[in-house]
């Protein structure tokens, strides 16, 4: 059984993590990733606003790891997406996909983060010392999803 | 009853004109005009940047350009929106967005695009579209926008295929394969 959330609230991955492998005993792999808000000294970021499209949004994460299954062999997947104001350290996306071999579950993960980011109708709103910036869509996470 | 045609997209992937391909006798433009009439709708608007056609006001902004132009010559209506390069759309699909749209007084769009959509050009998603274009910082995509005026998600099912869109050489290949001889 898939878990697919998109929520304002915090998660904690090693909860999340042992749910996904408490859903399981036919599947030996169980890879996960777990996105954060980053700052950085160069371009410092005091928080992060999240904006989402209610509806589009479970439709789209549905669709991706519809699309996942249909590339490997996967058992139950996770996959949790927070919105709303976070701040730098806080984890933002949560992946976590099972299957009988680490191969496809790694490739799976992969697969399933490049696609949330250019399919997914999420938008980040940085606030900086110098003001607020929506964050576009970068062209290194297009070229990632292009290689799927 | 109004219809609009994007026809003025870059085509950088396909690496030629999308609206000018072949489809038979017809270009996709021509053949897009023709589905668009069978389903109703009489009054079609092309959005593009040549003579005779609505050109954008903002230009390089994307369909979010062309639909601020059209809120400018069609405040006060409700205009159907059709990007010219889903050629497996039906005259059922754009017919029943058409009939959702007048029904609610809403924006309406299928759950699988944002495109085709119903925009009823009132005041309030007027000034959500000045704003979004006007304000030098605010995220420009179509999806906010959709987002941010409430727009409705029409459940269309067994309808996937239709929403197909021609963006590269194989997807014109893939594509004219499934449309009727």
């Amino acid at each position: 059984m898939d878990t697919i959330l998109v929520q304002t609230q915090a998660f904690n991955a090693g909860e999340l993590t042992n749910r996904l492998a408490s859903a399981t005993t036919a599947h030996g792999a169980l890879v996960t990733f777990t996105g954060l808000v980053r700052d950085q000294t160069s371009d410092p970021v005091e928080s992060l606003f999240l904006e989402h499209y209610p509806g589009m949004t479970d439709s789209a994460l549905n669709d991706i790891v519809a699309q996942a299954k249909t590339r490997w062999p996967l058992g139950p997947v996770t996959l949790v997406h927070r919105v709303g104001l976070l701040y730098p350290g806080e984890s933002i996306v949560f992946v976590g996909v099972t299957s009988a071999h680490r191969a496809e579950a790694f490739q799976a993960c992969e697969f399933l983060i490049d696609y949330l980011k250019v399919k997914a109708p999420f938008w980040k709103k940085e606030t900086t010392p110098s003001g607020q910036r929506w964050v576009a869509t970068r062209s290194s996470d297009n070229a990632a999803a292009e290689r799927w | 009853m109004l219809a609009a045609i994007l026809a003025g997209g870059r085509s950088s992937r396909m690496g030629r004109d999308k609206a000018s391909l072949c489809l038979g006798n017809q270009t996709l433009l021509e053949f897009m005009e023709s589905k668009i009439r069978q389903s109703g709708l009489d009054r079609i608007i092309i959005c593009r940047n040549d003579p005779g056609c609505l050109r954008d006001l903002i230009p390089g902004l994307g369909p979010i350009g062309a639909i601020y132009t059209l809120r400018q010559h069609y405040a006060g209506s409700g205009v159907l929106i059709v990007p010219v390069d889903m050629p497996l759309l039906t005259s059922h699909t754009l017919s029943e967005l058409w009939r959702a749209g007048t029904g609610k007084q809403s924006a309406v769009h299928a759950r699988q695009s944002y495109l085709p959509l119903y925009l009823q050009l009132d005041e309030p998603t007027c000034e959500t579209l000045d704003r979004i274009v006007k304000e030098d910082h605010s995220n420009k995509s179509l999806g906010f926008f959709l987002s941010a005026i409430g727009a409705q998600q029409l459940v269309l099912e067994d309808a996937d295929r239709e929403f197909a869109n021609v963006n590269t050489p194989k997807d014109w290949e893939d594509i004219q394969k499934l449309l009727p001889a």
